[in-house]
């Protein structure tokens, strides 16, 4: 749900995430509501694009993913841990686990585009390029994917990115440009089905 | 370089491909929503008490006697402290009673002699005489 889905503005939407975690630990329901509609959509996205786009499972991390926040909101201390990071390692770690257990993602798994919509031909290629970029996400090493999802898709700055990976960010710096290297080497392959033939 | 905030790679199809990911971002539910809200309530109802925020200990006292009056061990040990000393002095102020047999050992004037001291100690010329 986006903030744009809720009816009314929330009455903690001014208060920070600590604050907000402060007053999920004493049963505030419109506290948990609020770091719902902050949180839950990008840890959703980043858990589907680290799962070979599969919805379902990132469903179940997402959810799980919060869960785990609800049961830290106790002893949250406030500004030890970014909130946002904190979850991104959660359900990074939570997608990592999921891959290692199935460790093939069949390619026909990728979400098929829906036909007969409007300006059906663009999507098709938005949903081709979709297609070939989880394809080329699903190859790369779980720390470079994660990396790429959380930079270029994500829009996380390199020191969230080092947080989230526990490590520096000359080493983020290095796992992206490999990562983007071995991708655009994998669409460059592709191009004349993603709508890249020039 | 970044484009609306992110950066670019340099590479048209990857930038493109990127851009279609941001767009098509999965956005949650209504039921994933209302699930992980559920989880939320569960979970502060069910918290230990012992997690929730506890009263904050009594202050430490900054008065410079608190630290003696705690070793001494507070009230308690005050009282009995105070009646201890209440029995010193009762006991203190009662009149001196003499103890029988020893008067000789207070003599009416000047000290004491050698002639009294070897009549109580016989052995005592032997001491002194053999150096």
């Amino acid at each position: 749900m986006t903030r744009g889905m809720t009816a009314l503005r929330s009455p903690h939407a001014d208060l920070s995430d600590d604050a907000l975690m402060a007053l999920q630990a004493e049963g505030d329901g419109a506290a948990a509501a609020e770091l719902a509609v902050r949180h839950v959509p990008r840890v959703l996205s980043l858990a589907q694009r680290m799962l070979g786009g599969d919805r379902a499972e990132a469903e179940d991390v997402a959810q799980e993913a919060m869960l785990r926040l609800w049961r830290a909101a106790p002893g949250w201390e406030p500004g030890r841990a970014r909130l946002s990071t904190w979850l991104w390692r959660v359900a990074a770690n939570l997608s990592t686990d999921r891959l290692r257990r199935r460790r093939q993602v069949a390619l026909d798994q990728v979400p098929e585009p829906e036909d007969g919509a409007p300006g059906v031909v663009a999507r098709l290629i938005a949903a081709d390029r979709l297609a070939a970029l989880q394809a080329a996400l699903d190859a790369l090493p779980e720390r470079q994917r994660l990396a790429v999802v959380l930079r270029h898709i994500e829009g996380s700055s390199n020191p969230e990115i080092a947080e989230v990976l526990e490590t520096s960010v000359e080493a983020v710096e290095s796992l992206t440009a490999r990562g983007l290297r071995s991708l655009a080497a994998a669409l460059a392959g592709r191009r004349s089905e993603v709508g890249f033939e020039e | 370089m970044t484009q609306n905030g992110f950066e670019k790679t340099g590479d048209d199809a990857l930038d493109a491909a990127f851009a279609a990911a941001r767009a098509a971002r999965p956005q949650p539910s209504a039921a994933l929503m209302a699930a992980i809200r559920a989880d939320a309530a569960r979970e502060a109802a069910a918290a230990p008490r012992a997690a929730r925020p506890r009263p904050a200990p009594a202050r430490a006292s900054t008065r410079p006697w608190a630290g003696f009056w705690r070793a001494l061990g507070g009230w308690p040990s005050a009282g009995t402290l105070a009646a201890s000393l209440v029995l010193g002095i009762a006991i203190g102020g009662q009149q001196a009673v003499p103890l029988a047999g020893l008067d000789i050992l207070a003599p009416a004037s000047g000290p004491l002699d050698e002639a009294a001291v070897a009549d109580l100690l016989p052995g005592i010329d032997a001491f002194l005489t053999e150096g």
